[in-house]
């Protein structure tokens, strides 16, 4: 856990600057540790992840107002020694936050649902206080991470490559192969009606010559002992180790990079719809719930992970890749190796992520 | 012979990635208890999207078994056994 002696608000405020009240801001900070500890791996060449014991988050105070007022969250790993890596989150670490507290307010019929509100953020030095007694006593210590980072060539890979997606400077590069964008429409079309699912597997990798770090995909392992429906499909404790078995079957070292699940948009349309109406339908858009992000967040919170939408739209798949960014889930851009004639046609469209998105077709 | 009363063992997450070794799991506490004491030193939720309990089973490497929350640490764990916290959890449009 990190070492974190602040305790943070927001201020909801309308556009005109009428305040809407402050409300506390329960942070998972787990994200964010994350983030650390990956750059940590960027930046300093290490061969494993150090461990989020040394991890403290504290505030950076607004140039302009100062104290209480925060700017941004620092998160440092590794303390003030030479070693140290430090991250800077924006405020919009603090969105989700600020929407939970806004859903109260519409709840009290203060706000409109989707009305335009501003936030601000503010902190308060909370003193140190011993830990809530658990129920069970016990002492736990982190063991150094397992990652594995392999030796490759990103040259190599870039060679045989079709960027997809939007592209942004701080990702980490991601190499999916097109068998496995294959691999995932295969499954979304034999699954009809309903959601289905797949974990990612591959390597965490350092290029040989200029030591940066990238990811390659290397399989994508359908998800079994699911329960799949028209919305939603869930993950089992089987799913999971029949997974884990697998990737050990394969033996290649392999390590869950992240999953895959599909959207059966066109199944969603109404069945008034006309043909054009169908090939334009609005529920067709890509889009990462807020349940996709709670599954992202509690399995696969490593800098890393990624997450593969395929949307089984009228017009036909849609890709889209969504990973961590400062700590925060975003749509990402990534890399298709050998791309097929339509892949590399494709257009990427903008996903919403987390809100509210289409839910029906008018 | 005196019985220890808690033994040492090693708990990870579905990823393999977070990983944690218990020094003193008491023999007389649930897996259940054991399982609501990690998640949030090991900075994993309790809830799901919607606020609701996330059910967590652990399965026993050893044997390949999922644990029954109301079984007891002392009954069911050897001394360096590998426990995976796995969730059920959903993904879908809402």
């Amino acid at each position: 856990m990190p070492l974190d002696e602040y305790q943070y608000a927001l201020d909801l405020e309308r556009p005109d600057h009428t305040s809407l009240g402050q409300f506390p801001a329960a942070m998972d900070w787990g994200p964010a540790c994350e983030c650390a500890r990956f750059a940590a791996l960027r930046a300093h060449n290490l061969v494993a992840l150090p461990n989020t014991g040394e991890v403290t988050v504290e505030p950076a105070w607004e140039e302009s107002r100062g104290e209480p007022h925060v700017g941004s969250v620092r998160v440092v790993l590794g303390g003030n020694g030479n070693g140290a890596t430090a991250v800077n989150l924006p405020l919009t670490y603090f969105r989700a936050a600020a929407q939970q507290a806004s859903r109260g307010l519409v709840a009290q019929k203060i706000l409109q649902p989707r009305e335009e509100f501003h936030y601000s953020v503010v902190a308060f030095r909370t003193p140190r206080s011993e830990p809530a007694k658990a129920k069970r006593a016990f002492t736990i210590e982190e063991v150094a991470s397992p990652l594995i980072v392999k030796t490759a060539s990103s040259r190599e890979l870039f060679a045989q490559a079709t960027p997809f997606g939007p592209a942004h400077a701080a990702d980490v590069p991601l190499f999916v192969p097109q068998r496995v964008l294959d691999d995932a429409a295969a499954l979304t079309r034999a699954a009809g009606a309903d959601e289905t699912a797949g974990v990612l597997i591959g390597h965490v990798c350092r290029d040989a010559d200029d030591q940066v770090l990238f990811v390659e995909a290397t399989d994508l392992i359908p998800a079994k002992h699911t329960r799949s429906e028209l919305t939603a499909v869930t993950f089992t404790a089987e799913t999971w180790t029949a997974a884990e078995s697998a990737i050990r079957l394969r033996g290649g070292r392999e390590i869950m990079l992240g999953w895959f699940h599909s959207h059966p948009a066109k199944f969603w349309c109404s069945p008034n719809c006309g043909p054009e109406a169908r090939r334009e339908c609005p529920l067709a858009r890509s889009f990462f719930s807020g349940e996709d992000c709670a599954l992202h967040r509690t399995v696969f919170p490593q800098a890393y992970g990624a997450a593969l939408v395929v949307t089984h739209a009228e017009a036909g798949m849609r890709y889209a890749m969504f990973g961590w960014r400062h700590g925060l889930i975003v749509q990402r851009g990534f890399h298709v190796l050998n791309a097929s004639r339509a892949v590399a046609e494709a257009i990427s469209s903008e996903a919403i992520i987390g809100e509210k998105h289409e839910e029906a077709c008018d | 012979m005196i019985q220890a009363l808690t033994i040492p063992i090693r708990v990870s997450d579905v990823t393999g990635q977070k990983l944690v070794d218990v020094k003193d799991a008491p023999n007389d506490a649930t897996i259940g208890e054991l399982i609501e004491g990690l998640l949030p030193r090991m900075n994993m939720p309790a809830n799901d999207n919607g606020g609701r309990t996330l059910s967590y089973q652990a399965l026993l490497d050893r044997d390949g078994r999922h644990l029954h929350a109301s079984e007891l640490v002392g009954d069911t764990l050897m001394p360096h056994d590998r426990l995976v916290l796995q969730p059920e959890i959903n993904a879908g449009a809402k």
